[in-house]
């Protein structure tokens, strides 16, 4: 279990190295601090590298003046799917957990909070739980890059894929959001696992959470209730499909 | 403090209606525009009440100062930060929008900010660098954040928490204007929230998520949004690519 430290301060560095060192003890002797570093750059060749191993990376960046620590987070997610990001920030600033939803950001630490400490050991046990429960193949997570950004969504929580215009624009729904990315159904058959069949011209149905099937009036009703329609077609195709996943 | 403010709201208002009132003739946009105006007006007042407020806080202040009375002084400071915290934080919220180059989506959120503070919502920006030139027409834009703004402030204010948070985020190749705010417990589904005119409450304003994607259905090929609603928090997050 890797730990990986960037900030720019010397003496914020070194303090913050020794909390962690003395937090990561109390939860477990396979933590290793690989990296303490001021330099992002050095932070990416070590995410380019070792991105098949568990990494957790404290980044300590002034959030308040610019977005470089917003970038550097989201070049490391870019690197490392499944890395954990902590930012270690010295200014309150709460909106900027709004970057948390973009990069998959696991916590937000203000150096002045009395509970920094404690965070930092709870996003430690969090890493470390992860870790341990990891299944074996972590194929269950579907990663879409939309040229800008990473959208990683779980196979179990995805209801359907759906083609929402002209212009290729793909819209997923799952049980607790739904994304739009440009691409086409076809882009995403040739990602998805066996579990996955195309009712329609239009939709792509996670199998594994469809609730009822309704031959007769060609409609699918998903676990949350939302509905999609099967196309004739595709109605033999979809019956087989149920029967053998 | 509040004097540059004012002078800050009043210099925007001016010229935001100008933008407004070009609008008015080429847009039929009325009722929406007509709205924000008064809104600030609104805003005008809050302000002179501020002003009002502080002298009546400063004269308390010295009274208790006068008598020499600690304990009385140290109460009435406590109530005093206590309910000028939402306040404050908007002060701060609003320091953020000048990073918004584009002056009537300034003004919208700065109104937005003042309505939502008025529910005693507490609402945080993160707006680090300026936004200009959004691939998108500057009605429809307003349409489209005044939209997920009044949604956010009808969800906070029916939440326990009260808060939103509002960022606009620079992509290499586009834009995330991102809100997420606190709701409550009971929020339905995302796939009915977006059906067309779909209110959770008759007497709202009646903006529902449908509206945001018949414009976009039929105008912008180039702005995609995001919807998610997990742990009593909802998050619209709309990107535009440049």
């Amino acid at each position: 279990m890797n730990i990986l430290i960037c900030e720019n301060d010397y003496v914020q560095r070194k303090n913050l190295e020794s909390t962690i060192k003395e937090e990561m003890l109390k939860i477990s002797k396979d933590f290793r601090i690989v990296l303490s570093t001021d330099s992002p750059k050095e932070v990416i060749q070590f995410a380019e590298t070792h991105s098949n191993e568990n990494n957790i990376y404290f980044l300590d960046v002034d959030m308040a003046g610019s977005m470089d620590g917003f970038r550097l987070g989201k070049k490391i997610r870019e690197l490392d799917l499944d890395g954990y990001i902590v930012y270690v920030s010295a200014y309150i600033q709460k909106a900027l957990e709004l970057f948390e939803y973009h990069i998959q950001v696991l916590d937000f630490i203000w150096k002045s909070n009395s509970g920094a400490k404690e965070k930092i050991r709870i996003d430690l046990e969090a890493f470390h739980d992860h870790v341990r429960k990891k299944p074996k193949e972590g194929s269950e997570k579907i990663s879409i890059n939309t040229g800008d950004r990473i959208y990683i969504l779980e196979d179990k929580e995805i209801l359907f894929f759906e083609t929402i215009s002209k212009v290729h624009k793909i819209r997923v729904h799952t049980l607790t959001k739904q994304m739009e990315f440009y691409g086409s159904l076809k882009d995403i058959e040739a990602l998805v696992p066996k579990n996955y069949c195309k009712i329609h011209r239009s939709y792509l149905v996670n199998i594994k959470n469809i609730k009822e099937l309704d031959k007769k009036n060609l409609i699918v009703k998903m676990i949350n209730d939302e509905i999609c329609y099967v196309s004739r077609n595709y109605m033999k195709d979809l019956i087989n499909k149920c029967t053998t996943v | 403090m509040y004097y540059s403010l004012i002078v800050i709201i009043v210099f925007l208002g001016a010229s935001s209606i100008g933008l407004y009132l070009s609008y008015i003739q080429k847009d039929r946009e009325l009722t929406i525009l007509k709205k924000h105006i008064s809104e600030v007006e609104l805003t005008g007042e809050n302000l002179r009440y501020f002003r009002h407020d502080y002298v009546n806080i400063m004269t308390g202040m010295g009274i208790y100062i006068e008598n020499n009375d600690m304990e009385g002084l140290k109460d009435f400071y406590k109530k005093v930060l206590k309910e000028s915290m939402p306040i404050m934080s908007m002060e701060t919220s609003i320091s953020y929008t000048r990073y918004i180059k584009i002056d009537a989506l300034k003004f919208l959120v700065i109104s937005k900010i003042m309505e939502a503070s008025n529910l005693g919502i507490e609402v945080s920006l993160a707006i680090l660098e300026p936004i200009e030139n959004l691939n998108i027409n500057e009605v429809d834009l307003c349409r489209i954040v005044g939209i997920i703004l009044d949604n956010a402030i009808e969800g906070a204010a029916k939440s326990q928490e009260k808060w939103i948070k509002f960022g606009i985020i620079i992509n290499e190749r586009s834009y995330s204007i991102v809100t997420k705010n606190s709701c409550a417990k009971e929020v339905p589904p995302i796939y009915e929230l977006r059906r067309k005119n779909f209110s959770t409450k008759g007497k709202h304003r009646g903006l529902g998520l449908g509206i945001i994607d018949k414009i976009v259905n039929t105008k912008y090929a180039n702005i995609t949004s995001n919807i998610e609603v997990k742990d009593r928090t909802f998050i619209y997050d709309l990107n535009i690519s440049n």
